[in-house]
């Protein structure tokens, strides 16, 4: 790690500890930072302790693993485009979830998150099935396959839980939000990110190497196999962690990364802290705006990430353009 | 002379495809080895095949006697380096670390840089004649630069063979005469086995000690330049009729046109 890229971590883990703190403290109601060591009333403890810090720190930790999906998404598919969200990873998590509810699995915390992994994992293998030519792995392919099965299986999401007249009780699974976030799921998210930071860190040499083209990687010593089995394994454990206690939440997996890469192109090993740290930071403020922006209205999360990242992602392309064209 | 890398009876393809059907190959060791053959006929399958990247769908691909098989990813990236066709050039990425890459195959562990790989590296830099070029990013050199520093990261394997398919397509004329003299001159001073896939015939006559020929997933023809590129030769399986002239007893192809195709 070089010099410069020590500073930039450092400020971006600054920028991150004050997004959590502005995510407890702000709200429909905004609390004072005294109230986190001696709450006004017992009610405003509880309502520090007991739900905002759960849903910040979960807030954090999705938008890392989030992000941290795309990015290995992207390495191994050789495709800026690709994001579990897109390639409907998120949605087979999704699906996996409400199928498992409707079927009389009743949704606990735990239940939730295997049912939500097994989803992923079956969704992500049929994608990959679904990119596989004569020729081996193509990445074009799993964005097509990915593109259109995963409308395919939000479509059934939605046709479920609407023909069960279920679409309220599975709001959070279908618009996406931390709400009702609890330390349990912040203990399985915790889990979740270790491995998958953990798993990134130590296979971050063939990664790198794997941001060259395929062969060439291979020629250098890289085992491709049991690095895509690597790789799957890890965006399955983030994506399907994130959706068992957000929904399904677009945007970052595709967008942190290429903004990181567009302000500092460079390796996966170069950008890897920068990206979980922005996917956090990210999460975190989208967060603090559903909950502030309309007071007693929660806006819906996955939308206001596609909105707010839709146009940071606009202002970049047009802004390559120009240096392009210049 | 020995061969290092030997296929035997070899069938090869993709999927179910049989692209090369019961083929013996040996390249010997310490010679520019080079494949040549119209556009389809095997080369770029023999040589994925050579190189352990695909597993043979029969017979056996062995390496200095042992089987291609028993070889883990990086001990066979310690013997072989490859540089494929059309490498994506990464962004944000100097020359030292692209070069760096190639010393993957011999560390252990989380993968630093000790002083022995910072050592190679420099070598592989200045074998290609890049030391200026050192910290600056691949994305900023140009085509027969980038060309060089992906040769670098293949030297700094330290591996006896190294493989190349097609490394001058898409350069120029003066930057393709600069990739091969430099293979040529990595084969002198390092005793390296080069295994080439070319396009230019008299490229291939004047850089290769060793030609194989393919067609159709046979090999039609192996030898010296002067065997293998014959009028015969190039009316049977380039179908083209041409003066095969010598120039400083090379031979090079002269007065080319392609011959009318026999309707069957």
């Amino acid at each position: 790690m070089t010099h410069r890229t020590m500073v930039v971590c450092v400020a971006l883990v600054a920028v991150v500890l004050i997004a959590i703190l502005l995510d407890i403290f702000g709200g429909t109601r905004w609390y004072s930072v005294s109230d986190l060591w001696r709450p006004s009333t017992k009610l405003v403890g509880e309502v520090i302790w007991q739900i905002r810090v759960p849903r910040a720190l979960a807030a954090a930790m999705t938008g890392m693993l989030l992000a941290l999906a795309g990015l290995l998404l992207q390495t191994v598919s050789h495709n800026p485009l690709a994001d579990p969200s897109i390639i409907g990873v998120n949605a087979g998590a999704n699906l996996a979830m409400i199928v498992g509810e409707l079927l009389g699995i009743s949704l606990t915390i735990l239940n939730a998150f295997w049912l939500s992994l097994v989803g992923a994992l079956l969704a992500f293998v049929v994608v990959i099935g679904l990119s596989m030519s004569g020729h081996g792995f193509n990445p074009l392919r799993l964005l097509l396959g990915g593109t259109i099965f995963s409308g395919f299986i939000s479509s059934i999401s939605y046709a479920v839980s609407f023909i069960t007249n279920t679409t309220q009780q599975f709001r959070v699974l279908l618009v996406g939000g931390f709400s009702g976030a609890n330390y349990q799921q912040v203990l399985l998210l915790g889990i979740a990110v270790i491995v998958v930071l953990g798993g990134a860190v130590m296979f971050q040499t063939e990664l790198t190497l794997l941001g060259l083209d395929s062969k060439t990687s291979v020629g250098l010593g890289v085992s491709f196999k049991r690095l895509m089995i690597v790789a799957v394994v890890l965006v399955v454990l983030a994506a399907g962690s994130s959706v068992a206690v957000a929904g399904n939440i677009g945007f970052i997996g595709l967008g942190i990364p290429q903004i990181v890469n567009f302000v500092h192109p460079g390796s996966f090993k170069s950008n890897l802290a920068a990206v979980a740290l922005c996917g956090s930071g990210f999460m975190l403020i989208a967060d603090l705006i559903a909950k502030t922006a309309i007071s007693s209205v929660e806006l819906p999360l996955s939308a206001l990430s596609a909105i707010v990242g839709g146009v940071v992602l606009f202002i970049i392309v047009a802004f390559r353009k120009e240096a392009v064209g210049a | 002379m020995k061969a290092i890398l030997k296929a035997d009876q070899l069938t090869a393809g993709y999927g179910h495809k049989v692209i090369i059907d019961q083929q013996t190959v040996e390249i010997p060791e310490g010679c520019v080895t080079g494949l040549i053959g119209p556009n389809g006929c095997g080369k770029s399958t023999l040589l994925n095949t050579l190189n352990g990247f695909e597993a043979p769908m029969a017979g056996n691909v062995e390496l200095d006697g042992k089987q291609m098989s028993q070889y883990s990813a990086k001990q066979r990236a310690q013997e072989i380096a490859v540089l494929p066709q059309r490498t994506v050039i990464p962004e944000g990425i100097s020359v030292f670390e692209l070069v760096s890459y190639g010393r993957y195959c011999r560390q252990r562990g989380m993968h630093r840089l000790s002083k022995a790989d910072r050592q190679a590296v420099e070598d592989a830099i200045k074998a290609v004649h890049l030391v200026d070029k050192h910290d600056e990013l691949l994305t900023s050199l140009s085509g027969g630069q980038q060309q060089r520093a992906l040769i670098a990261m293949t030297l700094a394997q330290n591996s006896r063979i190294l493989m190349l398919d097609e490394p001058t397509t898409y350069l120029d004329l003066t930057n393709q005469l600069e990739i091969l003299d430099l293979l040529h001159e990595l084969n002198a001073t390092f005793q390296k086995t080069v295994i080439i896939v070319l396009h230019d015939l008299n490229e291939a006559a004047r850089y290769c000690d060793h030609l194989i020929c393919m067609i159709h997933g046979r090999v039609a023809a192996v030898g010296s330049p002067d065997d293998v590129l014959t009028e015969t030769t190039l009316a049977n399986i380039f179908k083209v009729s041409g003066d095969i002239t010598y120039d400083n007893d090379c031979p090079q192809i002269t007065n080319c046109h392609p011959l009318p195709v026999a309707q069957p």
